[in-house]
């Protein structure tokens, strides 16, 4: 679905962040991707939604749409949510004055339109709302708060999979979704990933920590460090990061 | 040589006064005629000011003095034609004026109403109560009305339904001058919802020049909305003078859409204890199109608080003003005033002038204020990008959003969508982000 080959990128003008990273993600996988602060983790997620900051200055990234593969860094970032990817960001956007319902309606049926699926009117779309709140145990008081303003951090992440759970992406990005969940958020946004993940879509978690891998374990473990994916393995290698740290992985590679 | 201050008007305002005396000769007394002369006098003293007059700075009127204008005749007016208008409701207590001219018979006074009408005719002398003001074209308005109304409520009432006074401008192929007035009078504790809106038929030109003088007895509530939503074609010049007495309270809208060249200038006068005014703005401007907002708050008794939150969206080369004046008197302690003018420039060829200003004469006083001109926020633009949602259906959503903070202090819900209605017709209609 996807294939990331010698992707180099950086902020406009800046120093090299991502020297050269190979990936390839197909349906029905779970990725994690683990590494140092700092590495270039959140810069991947970014340059793959297609932020406007990060430049490309080499390397190619393929994305299967109607099985083709595409050029998805040719294509401009609402683009390539229409079709079918998804970020859930690390620090979520405070938009003022933008209530969740609409920024979610508009968001659904834009994507909708772009895959020829009919838009929804205003009921049916709460109905959709209200099974996908209760899957991610948010209530509706949320519904009519502008998106993310004064929420809580753990509010913000739940935020980010309830909007992941309306628009239904075939690749989910998830930065670092886990971090700033309580216990019991963390249980019931990772069952709540888990139940979203089908044959059909792939997810791709940042993270730092096991916890959530707990909950959903993933096929592949990549670990980068400094612009570049050091080490891949299976979910044991996860564990292996966790108790013995990024210079055992250094020393590895 | 320097630009003069005034430029004096062309010579048909003076036929237009003659024609207003020889009409309203039969049904006003000879102090009223006289009141008009006099008024018509100041006019023609003052002129037409140009930009060097402070109060004018960012406005050019200049070339409304050598414009002819035709006196605005009322068009025939239908039933249908109003009640088919944008921000008409059945359910209003509505009064209709069609080009300044009342029209009793496309209003609507539900049986039992508590609301007093009277035509400004028959009152004694409605020019009386001549506020101090430095603008001429009070003046002119006060020179030339054809028709008016004092609205009044009663001490310790509350009008079942909203009050809403229709302002509609027919154009015509020679533009027109209209002078509506009107008054209102709020008895003491006496509560209303009062909508006022300026609207044009047509899409020629038009200038209307508009007085409203407000007074709020003591312990008085009123919620104003102030709509001006003319065609890109006509002149908006607005003149609003509030007089609140003791613990009377204010909340108000001033909405601005329409019009080539729009100002209204608002004042305030806190003249009893404890008074409160909030007023929040929302001037929407693209094309070339020219807003002005002024406001004058007068803190003139102790303890009395005022806010004004003033936003503005400006698109392709449109301009717009802000000036706002808070005085706060040397007896007037206690006094909280705030006032926020905020900008959003969607092009890079709009212009936003702000002058927020504070002139303060004692020092039991808590007094900010401040303005901001910004842009757009990329990373709330990539947000909504990475959700599907197009450049150009973010930037009218987060334009919504930027509105929607003035315009959710609005306490009906009705009223805030009609707003929305005239925002959604505004930006590019999207069927997504609207709701
Ligand atoms: N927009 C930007 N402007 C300047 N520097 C940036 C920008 N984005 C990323 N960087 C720099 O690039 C490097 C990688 O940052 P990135 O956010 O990708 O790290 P990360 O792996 O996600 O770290 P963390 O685990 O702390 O979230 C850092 O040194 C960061 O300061
Ligand atoms: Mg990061």
């Amino acid at each position: 679905m996807l294939k990331i080959r010698e992707l180099k990128a950086r902020v406009v003008d800046g120093p090299e962040i991502l020297k050269g990273i190979n990936l390839d993600v197909n349906a029905g996988e779970i990725h994690a991707v683990m590494g140092p602060n700092g590495s270039g983790k959140s810069t991947l997620s970014r340059v793959l939604a297609g932020h406007p900051d990060y430049e490309v200055t080499g390397g190619a990234v393929t994305f299967e749409i109607n099985r083709e593969a595409q050029d998805l860094l040719a294509m401009e970032a609402h683009e390539r949510a229409r079709a079918g990817m998804f970020l859930a960001f690390q620090y979520p956007v405070e938009v003022p004055g933008v209530s969740n319902t609409v920024f979610l309606r508009a968001a659904f049926n834009a994507i909708c339109r772009a895959q020829g699926v009919p838009p929804v009117d205003a009921f049916d779309f709460r109905d959709l709302l209200t099974e996908k709140l209760a899957l991610i145990g948010m209530d509706d008081s949320y519904l009519e708060r502008p998106v993310n303003l004064d929420f809580s951090g753990g509010e913000k992440k739940r935020n980010e999979i309830l909007q992941m759970a309306i628009l239904a992406p075939r690749l989910a990005i998830l930065d670092e979704t886990d971090s700033g969940l309580d216990v019991d958020s963390l249980r019931i946004v990772s069952e709540g990933v888990k139940q979203l993940s089908t044959p059909h879509n792939a997810t791709l978690m940042i993270t730092h920590y096991q916890r959530m891998l707990q909950y959903i374990t993933p096929d592949f473990v990549h670990v980068l460090m400094d612009g570049q994916i050091v080490k891949s393995g299976d979910h044991t290698l996860a564990e292996a990061v966790e108790t013995r740290g990024y210079d055992w992985v250094k020393d590895a590679a | 040589m320097k630009r003069p201050r005034a430029i004096t008007p062309d010579a048909h305002y003076a036929d237009q006064l003659s024609a207003v005396l020889e009409a309203m000769a039969p049904c006003e007394s000879a102090g009223q005629l006289a009141a008009r002369q006099a008024a018509f006098d100041r006019f023609m003293e003052q002129g037409i000011p140009t930009r060097r007059v402070e109060a004018w700075k960012y406005t050019d009127v200049t070339r409304l003095a050598e414009e002819v204008f035709a006196p605005a005749a009322p068009a025939p007016l239908t039933a249908e034609t109003v009640t088919g208008l944008p921000l008409y409701h059945p359910e209003d207590e509505t009064v209709v004026f069609a080009s300044g001219i009342l029209q009793p018979g496309l209003s609507r006074h539900p049986e039992g109403s508590v609301l007093e009408l009277h035509p400004l005719h028959t009152m004694p002398d409605p020019t009386a109560p001549v506020p101090i003001h430095d603008n001429p074209f009070v003046d002119l308005n006060h020179a030339l009305w054809r028709d008016g109304a004092l609205l009044r409520l009663p001490p310790s009432t509350t009008p079942a339904q909203r009050i809403h006074v229709l302002f509609v401008h027919a154009t015509a192929a020679t533009p027109t001058l209209s002078h509506p007035r009107l008054l209102i009078d709020l008895g003491e504790h006496a509560t209303a919802e009062i909508a006022i809106t300026h609207v044009t038929l047509g899409d020629k030109a038009c200038f209307n020049n508009a007085t409203l003088d407000i007074t709020l007895q003591p312990g008085a509530h009123l919620e104003l909305v102030y709509t001006q939503v003319l065609n890109q074609a006509s002149t908006h010049l607005g003149t609003t003078t509030i007089t609140q007495q003791r613990d009377s309270t204010l909340h108000a809208m001033d909405f601005s859409a329409g019009s080539a060249l729009a100002r209204h200038s608002l004042s305030v006068a806190l003249a009893g204890e404890g008074a409160s005014a909030s007023l929040d703005g929302l001037y929407i401007v693209q094309g070339r199109q020219h807003v002005d907002a002024h406001t004058c708050i007068q803190h003139q008794q102790p303890n009395g608080s005022s806010r004004q939150l003033y936003k503005g969206i400006l698109d392709d080369r449109a301009t717009a003003a802000f000036s706002g004046l808070v005085r706060v008197h040397p007896g007037a302690t206690g006094t909280d005033a705030q006032q926020m003018n905020r900008n959003l420039l969607l092009s890079n060829d709009a212009l936003a002038n702000s002058k927020p200003q504070l002139e303060i004469s004692n020092d039991d006083v808590r007094c900010t204020h401040g303005a901001t001109v910004g842009r757009l926020d990329d990373l709330e633009l990539f947000y909504l990008a990475s959700r599907g949602i197009d450049p150009t259906a973010a930037r009218d959503m987060l334009s919504r959003g930027f509105a929607e903070e003035v315009l959710y202090r609005l306490p009906d819900t009705q009223r805030h969508a009609d707003l929305h209605a005239i925002l959604n017709r505004t930006f590019e209609k999207n069927d997504d982000t609207t709701t």
